[in-house]
């Protein structure tokens, strides 16, 4: 399965990426922010997005906008990792048609638990 | 000339003589103007220049301090995990080293096993003194095989160990981000203020031109406010209660909420006062306006804005035109270093060199009946507004 890891922080893409190769998935991309996750959705083939919210240029909200706004990306899997915890951010982040929602800091036990929903739902 | 002719001379001679005298009276009032001015005049220079400097030169200071924590932690941060990475990397080729073990001792076995069943079929019946050294040998390997794989298997589960403090480890540096994100909000908070600073100085005809620090190439927008490290999992609970919620409203109710701690003051709350929409919500746009007048007089504790501080209208110039009320002359005289204004007239204090200007002094200026303080009507009368 490839995934497409999207966030500002050089640290936090690192630490998801990690976590996901101990989980089992070794094909990995990463994006800085949701301008450029856009160009690496359009010039490659993605099965699952991992998107932090605080980005630059794009965030991850617009990003989520815009992957369902897009004929062919519109169905794809999209987890958002984010500092926002506060209740009017997951329900914005669930408007937007986020799959589902991770607080930071989370562990790697948490990022398996939402992946396995996301997968088991899609 | 007529007798009333002479007597309009004599009126205006009188009242010319009633200008000398009030001339004559104004005269130490107006020289009083002078030592008071003076004394304003130096005091001003001194709050200029403390301003200046904290807006020229303390304020970009202390985010670029700023900047430089978070560019430190990024790098410390990146080392550990590079450290991680490479611990990472001995613990899964060392497990791989096990595991290639493990499956030599398995071949062995199958080998051994294999070699036992020759020497059963040919020895049976014909050598059973050696058969039974055989098998005693074959039973003493088993047994060596058998705690070569416990120990392969406690080597394993020890790397296993290892491997998982190493992933808390790389999950616990999460803390860089969020800190990072937690000093660009106080960032954005001391530029907003520079701003405001700058622009005021700049209206006050200081002469210095301000870099407003939004032009700054390297400034960082994107953070979350509110960024907490809270390891609790009480917002992970609430965000997976809400997440359920939407994609369930059926069971909705039946999903408690946690209710979450209310968190002071946020940069959303600052940027509202300000004026400038949370950058976190808006990224994208980051030419913020600056924040109004009634916004920093919010901040610091100033009265009530008219509920127009969202306008960011830095230009329209009605600080003074809300609901709020004036500072009080204690707190102004706190401000300025005074003394107590209840002092009695026989402790007041001559205003003298660059010193403070006392409450009496200025009572004495605007004639304040009693020694009582002027009224914000009184000076606002004053100055003609």
């Amino acid at each position: 399965m490839k995934f497409l890891v999207v966030d500002d922080s050089p640290t936090m893409r690192r630490i998801v990426c990690n976590a996901l190769r101990e989980i089992g998935y070794e094909t990995l991309v990463e994006a800085e922010d949701g301008q450029d996750a856009l160009e690496k959705l359009n010039a490659d083939a993605f099965e699952f997005v991992i998107t932090d919210w605080n980005m630059p240029n794009m965030n991850g909200l617009d990003l989520t906008k815009t992957i369902r706004g897009h004929a062919s990306l519109s169905e794809m899997p999209i987890l958002m990792i984010t500092t926002r915890g506060m209740q009017e951010d997951v329900i914005a982040a669930m408007q937007a048609r986020v799959n589902n929602y991770i607080v930071k800091p989370f562990t790697a036990k948490i990022l398996r638990e939402k992946i396995d929903m996301i997968l088991k739902l899609v | 000339m007529s007798s009333l002719q002479i007597n309009g001379i004599l009126d205006k001679l009188d009242e010319l003589r009633s200008v000398f005298v009030l001339g004559q009276r104004a005269i130490p009032f107006l020289e009083e103007m002078f030592v008071f001015l003076k004394d304003i005049s130096a005091l001003m220079d001194d709050i200029n220049a403390s301003i200046r400097e904290s807006t020229v030169k303390m304020m970009p200071n202390a985010t670029s301090r700023l900047e430089s924590v978070t560019q430190a932690t990024e790098m410390a941060t990146t080392e550990i995990l590079d450290l991680i990475d490479g611990a990472l990397g001995s613990v899964w080729k060392l497990k791989k080293r096990l595991g290639e073990s493990q499956e030599t001792v398995n071949a062995i076995a199958k080998a051994d096993a294999w070699m036992i069943r020759l020497l059963r079929a040919s020895l049976r019946d014909k050598d059973d003194v050696l058969l039974a050294k055989v098998e005693m040998i074959h039973h003493h390997k088993k047994a060596l095989r058998r705690k070569a794989g416990e120990q392969i298997n406690a080597d394993v589960d020890a790397l296993n160990s290892i491997s998982e403090k190493l992933n808390l480890i790389m999950i616990a540096l999460q803390v860089q981000d969020i800190t990072a994100q937690q000093l660009a909000s106080v960032n954005h908070l001391i530029e907003s203020i520079r701003d405001r600073m700058g622009s005021l100085m700049e209206r006050l005809g200081s002469g210095i031109k301000f870099e407003a620090s939004r032009d700054r190439p390297h400034r960082f927008v994107a953070f979350d406010p509110n960024a907490k490290y809270d390891k609790s999992g009480a917002r992970q609970r609430q965000a997976d209660a809400l997440v359920a919620a939407y994609e369930d409203p059926q069971t909705a109710p039946m999903i408690p909420v946690t209710p979450l701690p209310s968190s002071p003051t946020t940069q959303d709350d600052i940027d509202q006062f300000f004026g400038v929409g949370a950058p976190a919500n808006d990224p994208p746009s980051v030419e913020s306006s600056p924040a109004s007048q009634d916004a920093i007089d919010q901040l610091f504790g100033g009265g009530a804005s008219s509920g127009d501080a969202s306008s960011g209208d830095a230009s329209s110039g009605d600080a003074s035109s809300g609901d709020s009320s004036p500072a009080s002359q204690d707190a102004i005289d706190q401000l300025f270093g005074g003394g107590a204004p209840a002092q009695p007239a026989e402790d007041r204090a001559p205003i003298e060199g660059n010193g403070p200007a006392s409450q009496d002094s200025i009572d004495q200026l605007f004639s304040v009946p009693g020694g009582g303080f002027a009224s914000q009507d009184d000076i606002d009368k004053l100055f003609g507004s």
